[in-house]
């Protein structure tokens, strides 16, 4: 043969090889995703020396080696510190599939909190997303979710006060 | 204000990105992530790099002129940049690696001693603020200091005659390469991009976690 074959003639391989885990995300880890399951509602946890608060929980305060127990509910709102609209089809985890493009990923900080969380948001023509905007999380519906990041389905851009309104 | 850093690689035949870039190109690149743009950080790049340190007495069978470590120091400070409690203090574990290392070379003026720097500057904000918390200049002096032209070439303090990483960054060696960069400006071996008559050179590396390390080369055996 000495043509360089038709793309229906190509040789493929496909395998599926299952791999099962258990992954525990522990107790503060449980409690948040119990949370959101339960009433939809963020938990975070406030470190007695610093006071800084973290979502999600965790067990220390990096900085201050503390054993942190203080947990805080949060709002489902929060600001917009810096995002990315992603074009290139990365593999989602969860399905081994390229992720749909264009999606948009954010950090946030959940009003009260001072951690940056990050999930998905709800826009992606970059015209219509800035830095500073306010956004609101979008939950499954609860018999929906599986106690996992994906609980949070995204989180939308929140409409911005014009400055007149603000006055 | 990086345009000196990037017209610098065209001095180097080994480097990645090989062309001359204005501020206008920088500026119209692609965003990444609001408000980093395509051209604001380095490539990524195949490539590796090879380093061979020998004993006081071998060294100078195998080549005219050593490279010496005069000092070397390392810093980190927290597993999860997260944890970075205060970013207005700039890069810390810079600061403090790179203070042990001029105390042990006997530095106390790092822009007026040192003649050259390979400095990992991953970025261009990083080539403007980690000058600052190497103590080429004051807090908040950086973009001065590059605008007068202090880093340049012919400057106080040359900076990335290699061109640095923002031209050239084979992950891993990145680093590696500032020490050899420096290394091969002692030597005599530049080239083209040779800063003259350098005895004094600084060579940084830096890590995910906000990580890092400096080593300082001479041509004095000290």
């Amino acid at each position: 043969m000495t043509q360089i074959p038709a793309k229906e003639e190509l040789l493929a391989v496909r395998f599926n090889t299952p791999m099962p885990y258990e992954w525990s995300i522990g107790r503060y880890g449980s409690l948040f995703f119990q949370e959101i399951k339960a009433h939809q509602r963020f938990l975070g946890i406030r470190c007695p020396s610093c006071g800084t608060v973290y979502v999600p929980p965790r067990r220390l305060c990096g900085p201050c080696f503390r054993e942190l127990y203080e947990v805080v509910p949060l709002p489902n709102r929060g600001t917009l510190t810096a995002f990315s609209v992603v074009n290139y089809p990365f593999l989602d985890p969860d399905t081994g599939n390229p992720r749909p493009i264009p999606y948009t990923y954010g950090y946030i900080r959940i009003d009260g909190a001072d951690a940056i969380f990050s999930h998905i948001i709800n826009e992606t023509d970059i015209n219509r997303i800035q830095v500073g905007l306010k956004v609101r999380a979008v939950f499954k519906k609860p018999r929906e979710m599986q106690g996992n990041i994906q609980d949070i389905r995204y989180f939308d851009l929140l409409p911005s006060v014009p400055v007149e309104e603000q006055k | 204000m990086y345009l000196p850093i990037e017209l610098a690689d065209m001095n180097n035949p080994h480097a990645h990105l090989r062309k001359a870039v204005t501020l206008k190109e920088v500026m119209e690149s692609p965003m990444l992530a609001y408000p980093i743009k395509l051209l604001d950080v380095c490539p990524r790049t195949d490539g590796a790099c090879a380093v061979v340190f020998a004993a006081d007495g071998v060294a100078q069978k195998l080549v005219p002129r050593p490279a010496w470590i005069r000092s070397c120091a390392v810093r980190h400070t927290f597993t999860w940049f997260g944890d970075s409690t205060d970013y207005q203090k700039g890069l810390v574990s810079l600061q403090r690696a790179g203070r042990e290392a001029y105390r042990n070379a006997g530095i106390t003026e790092p822009a007026r001693e040192l003649d050259v720097a390979e400095l990992y500057l991953p970025y261009t904000w990083a080539g403007l603020k980690w000058i600052e918390d190497l103590g080429f200049c004051g807090p908040g002096e950086g973009p001065r200091f590059v605008a007068d032209g202090h880093t340049d070439m012919d400057g106080t303090i040359p900076v990335n005659p290699s061109g640095g990483v923002i031209s050239t960054n084979c992950i891993g060696a990145t680093a590696l390469l500032r020490v050899a960069e420096a290394a091969v400006q002692i030597m005599g071996r530049g080239e083209a991009r040779q800063v003259p008559d350098a005895r004094l050179a600084l060579a940084t590396g830096f890590g995910g976690c906000f990580w890092s390390d400096v080593m300082i080369l001479g041509a004095e055996r000290g």
